[in-house]
């Protein structure tokens, strides 16, 4: 366990190692928001809702989707990286399991992300934007065990594609097309009620509104009551799913590994 | 002599290769329809190394050099045979294994990138789980073996290649392996550098025991640092001895350079026509014959030379490392 509490801690002063990055990220998420905020205080200049939903609630989806919109993978590209460049072989030569030291460098990372962005987004938007609060005090427990499990998922689905470069070796096409479906689908830009019915039906079954649609939907009160439970249920099915999908994968190639570059 | 700690059997390994036609045509050909060729890159190996030994491993690029050492370190899945590292299979137990290998890979970096050496060191400290004693003892040992005192602060990016190596090699041995896979650890070295390193790998096996696998194409690094050399040719193993006997087999076997007067032809005196090879001959007016000491002596030679020839300069050459194993791939292939 301590080997995986080291990596993660390094893998926090990693993030930390070039300081124009860090605080340049800090900036560009920090802009974002703006950015959002004054699309969408247009948007309603002259209505007072969209599809039953209010500029207030609205605001609030759409800061909270991109604080979690942040967390969104790594672990996957990191991956995809030493399998094309060859650095898998020095990892195989290591004494832990590569899917559990990508993990716990996640961890880390994701612990920075925290610090960097989202600690930002959350001042800002209480203290600038006055942003409403969870519609309850158990809507917001809810919210933070959903978080967790939307950052898992993400990182999950990540390491996936990040596999599957043991077969394809270049992954940027299957990643750009994850990005952009993750994207449109997991409710990041736009709250999947805007979506036509037959979409929101197909999204029940598919991973992605547990990424950003559901643990916002707690916070913001359009998930409720039971289907509180019920979609944390589902959500820690897809982590459990997609974590046990990857090990399987990555069982079978480690098996097939070819190092490229001698 | 017990069990030997590292054991191969009839290993094999084929790769699959792209066929692609050259050429854009044959770049969009090779998205539609792929033909793969494949190429065995090591073609039943048999091997019995003791703990402790120092073997040399070389060959040609693409021998397969690289390719056995991932094996042995359970990197790569071998096609066929067996390889037994400390009575383990290196592949299926990657993780125990990887507790008691080191390695370079000396085109890849395993330290960290972004991060200060020390840091990197002290990761590896944890990923390895020394102990804290025993941890300061080995850093303190490398530190001043390898001259890292100055090193370790700067992060790794910044290093200059000699500095990056003797890192490597730290990090390789810091968590004191049974077994250290060197995979060209001084390619692209200067002289100094090459020494030290060389200097560090044998006296650390022999303070500890280590049993060292290096492949190089510096023969100097095997002369230095081995007890054992192998080399490898197109995937066979065709030469596998002690290094000792290696010299022995050929130590009465010298070579003769004669540079004649300008614009002069060499004459091979008759009467040593059976008895030398002539290598090289009218190059810069540079002749180079082989001899066996037993056949003739040197003094004989050069008597029987001179009286033939109007000569500027003689030199006689005890053969290095080098062109006995030129030899051997001559024999070999």
């Amino acid at each position: 366990m301590r080997k995986y509490i080291a990596l993660a801690s390094s893998q926090m002063k990693l993030e930390m190692a070039y300081a124009a990055w860090y605080w340049a990220s800090m900036f560009s998420v920090t802009m974002r928001l703006f950015i959002l905020y004054f699309f969408w205080s247009a948007v309603y200049e002259n209505k007072a809702e969209v599809s039953g939903i209010g500029l207030s609630t609205m605001l609030t989806y759409v800061v909270l989707a991109t604080m979690i919109d942040q967390f969104r993978g790594g672990a996957g590209r990191e991956l995809a990286q030493l399998i094309k460049q060859g650095g898998v072989a020095i990892e195989l030569l290591r004494p832990y399991h590569l899917l559990d030291k990508l993990f716990a460098q996640d961890i880390g990372t994701k612990t920075s992300v925290f610090f960097r962005a989202t600690m930002p987004l959350v001042i800002m938007s209480y203290f600038v934007f006055e942003l409403d609060g969870p519609v309850s005090r158990s809507a917001g427990v809810a919210f933070i065990i959903s978080l967790i499990f939307a950052v898992l998922l993400a990182t999950a689905i990540d390491l996936l594609i990040g596999t599957l470069a043991f077969w394809t070796v270049n992954i940027w096409g299957l990643a750009v097309l994850q990005e952009a479906l993750i994207t449109i689908l997991s409710g990041a830009i736009v709250p999947i009620v805007l979506f036509p019915e037959w979409f929101q039906e197909a999204s029940r079954y598919m991973p992605f509104a547990s990424l950003v649609y559901v643990p916002v939907g707690i916070y913001t009160g359009q998930i409720g009551g039971n289907g509180i439970m019920s979609s944390i249920m589902i959500q820690s099915g897809w982590v459990v799913l997609f974590f046990l999908a990857t090990r399987w994968i990555y069982s079978i190639a480690v098996r097939k590994v070819t190092v490229f570059g001698g | 002599m017990g069990r030997p700690i590292l054991e191969v059997r009839n290993l094999v390994k084929n790769y699959q290769i792209l066929e692609r036609e050259p050429g854009l045509k044959g770049a969009v050909k090779a998205l539609f329809k792929r033909t793969y060729r494949q190429k065995e890159a090591v073609r039943g190996i048999n091997l019995d190394i003791q703990a402790g030994e120092r073997v040399g491993y070389i060959g040609f690029n693409g021998a397969g050099k690289s390719t056995t050492i991932k094996m042995l370190a359970g990197v790569l899945k071998p096609d066929g045979g067996s390889v037994t590292v400390d009575g383990r299979d290196p592949h299926r137990e990657r993780i125990e294994n990887a507790k008691r290998i080191g390695a370079v890979f000396g085109q890849r970096t395993q330290l960290f990138w972004d991060i200060p050496v020390q840091e990197s060191f002290s990761l590896l400290k944890e990923i390895y789980q020394i102990e804290d004693a025993e941890y300061a003892e080995t850093l303190q040992l490398f530190t001043r073996e390898l001259e890292l005192q100055p090193l370790l602060d700067i992060p790794v990016r910044q290093l200059s290649l000699g500095q990056k190596m003797r890192c490597e090699l730290a990090a390789s041995f810091l968590h004191r392996p049974r077994i250290v896979y060197l995979d060209e650890p001084t390619i692209g070295l200067d002289i100094d550098i090459k020494e030290t390193i060389r200097a560090f790998i044998r006296e650390i096996s022999e303070e500890w025991g280590t049993t060292v696998i290096l492949t190089t194409h510096d023969l100097q690094d095997i002369e230095s640092v081995c007890d054992r050399v192998i080399v490898l040719d197109d995937g066979r193993i065709i030469y596998d001895d002690q290094i000792r006997t290696l010299k022995e087999t050929f130590s009465n076997e010298r070579t003769l350079e004669v540079t004649l007067e300008p614009h002069r032809l060499f004459v091979l005196p008759e009467t040593l026509k059976n008895r030398v090879q002539l290598l090289e001959s009218g190059a810069d007016d540079m002749t180079i014959l082989a001899f066996d000491q037993r056949q003739i002596t040197s003094g004989q030679l050069i008597r029987e030379i001179v009286s033939h020839n109007t000569i500027q300069d003689v030199s006689v050459v005890v053969p290095k490392m080098e062109s006995l194993i030129r030899k051997i791939y001559r024999k070999g292939a």
